[in-house]
């Protein structure tokens, strides 16, 4: 090899790099060059190839010819479509980027469904509770008084912030001024109705609580059990 | 991956390259040196096969052409592993290579290119031998041997396989054994380098790093190296240089 590096050696050079896996983009795109325009570039190739398989193992020098096999091999490439042309290949994928996007969008949407699910439950659980107790009913005694009485309108509910259930807006018919005793204290609400639980209801959770603990019975609580008769018995 | 530090401190400063450059983190660079001007470049590395399969998804069908070279014998190997028909065997190799071409735009570089032709080089020899009615599982074991001596085994069966001639073992033969010869031919340095990179799958700068040289110098010694040894064997690869290629 003389002194002086030719670009044919460079080139070579590059193309010794390239089978080694150590070149530059650059040389890359020479080298593809080369392959297509000079055919001891792909004679070299071939050769280098051919010299890194023997070294590594001498079964690959028993492989068919290089360029018997690459040359049937162009036969059946030239019958193939080519693979994708570069627009092709980018709207494909802007595509399936797109269709992506368009699975994930009602994902996103839901994002809120959640907390809404849960109030709306919550809400129907607290109007369910408060129905139960005045509908059947309705106030008994005690504090709260409900000046009249009659079919029922929905309403929104809301928790008061003395920690009592607060029904506004839920008001029997015609009943547009209700007059309410809370702890003593009369309120004059017209149109809206406080409804507040029942005392009653304190007591009994305080026997039940304190018949869990095994030391009081219902027994002389006649106050708070009901009778009931079957068959006049 | 490291970036790379001058070697062989005092013996080539106009090699070294630029602190600024070397003290990116993650970037592989090389030192491309011209072997009369000692003109120095520094670019990143790049991955080789991605490159080419990037090219051949872009259009560039030539690009896969050198895949094809690279990888044509140790993808014969392998599927002559599982048939043992020479005539079969290169048809199935083909087949490999026009499946793959036809699979590339889906290729997505989630494994090496070679292992993603393997299992299909795999697949295809099975389809062939079930269109044959041989057994693959048969052959499955004898794949897994062939495995094993990836790393330079050498075959030791004397009776020849279907198809083989008594020729094309006689070539393959002299192939290897003016390989072996030139390289027995090289001088310590290129042959030092040519081994660690070829046998021992050495980067470049690693072999830097053990030959205490230069990277450039490395890469200039094993393309000497590869020269050498291609100057000999090319009047037994049945063609002038370039004639048919």
């Amino acid at each position: 090899m003389s002194d002086r590096f030719s670009d044919r050696d460079a080139e070579r050079e590059a193309l010794s790099a390239l089978a080694d896996g150590e070149a530059q983009s650059q040389e890359v795109a020479r080298a593809c060059a080369a392959w297509r325009d000079h055919a001891d570039a792909r004679a070299n190739w071939h050769a280098y190839q051919l010299i890194g398989d023997v070294m590594r193992s001498e079964d690959l020098a028993q492989a068919s010819s290089g360029e018997a096999f690459l040359k049937n091999f162009r036969e059946r490439l030239a019958q193939e479509p080519v693979v994708l042309a570069p627009s092709a290949a980018q709207a494909q994928r802007a595509v399936q980027e797109q269709a992506a996007r368009q699975q994930l969008k009602p994902l996103k949407r839901r994002t809120w469904a959640g907390p809404v699910g849960v109030a709306a439950g919550f809400v129907l659980v607290v109007g369910a509770m408060l129905s139960s107790q005045i509908l059947p009913t309705g106030p008994q005694g005690g504090d709260a008084t409900l000046a009249q009485s009659g079919a029922v309108r929905g309403g929104a509910l809301s928790l008061a912030n003395t920690g009592q259930w607060s029904a506004s807006g839920f008001v029997p018919d015609g009943a547009h001024a209700a007059t309410l005793t809370l702890g003593g204290a009369s309120f004059q609400q017209p149109g809206e109705v406080v409804l507040i639980r029942n005392p009653q209801l304190d007591q009994a959770l305080a026997l039940q609580r304190a018949n869990q603990s095994g030391d009081v019975s219902f027994e002389g609580q006649g106050a708070l059990t009901r009778q009931v008769v079957f068959d006049g018995r | 991956m490291t970036p790379r530090e001058p070697h062989d401190p005092g013996a080539d400063d106009s090699r070294k390259l630029p602190d600024q450059i070397l003290s990116a983190p993650g970037i592989r660079v090389a030192a491309v040196t011209d072997a009369a001007e000692h003109k120095e470049l520094v670019e990143p590395i790049v991955d080789v096969d991605a490159a080419l399969v990037e090219r051949v998804q872009r259009g560039d069908q030539k690009a896969f052409e050198m895949l094809v070279v690279k990888y044509q014998r140790r993808i014969e190997r392998l599927i002559a592993r599982m048939v043992r028909d020479v005539d079969l065997v290169e048809d199935i190799a083909q087949e490999t290579f026009i499946r793959a071409y036809r699979a590339l735009p889906n290729f997505r570089g989630e494994s090496a290119f070679y292992t993603w032709l393997y299992r299909i080089a795999v697949n295809t020899a099975k389809k062939a031998m079930i269109g044959l009615k041989r057994d693959p599982v048969l052959t499955e074991s004898a794949m897994a041997s062939a495995d094993d001596e990836e790393e330079g085994g050498s075959r030791v069966e004397n009776e020849l396989s279907d198809g083989e001639t008594p020729e094309s073992v006689l070539a393959s033969r002299q192939i290897a054994e003016t390989v072996n010869a030139a390289i027995e031919s090289l001088s310590e340095d290129l042959r030092q380098a040519i081994t660690l990179r070829e046998i021992e799958g050495m980067s470049y700068e690693e072999i830097s790093e053990l030959m205490n040289c230069p990277i450039g110098t490395v890469r200039s010694r094993i393309f000497r190296a590869r020269e050498a040894i291609a100057t000999r064997l090319r009047p037994l690869l049945d063609t002038r240089q370039g004639e048919r290629w």
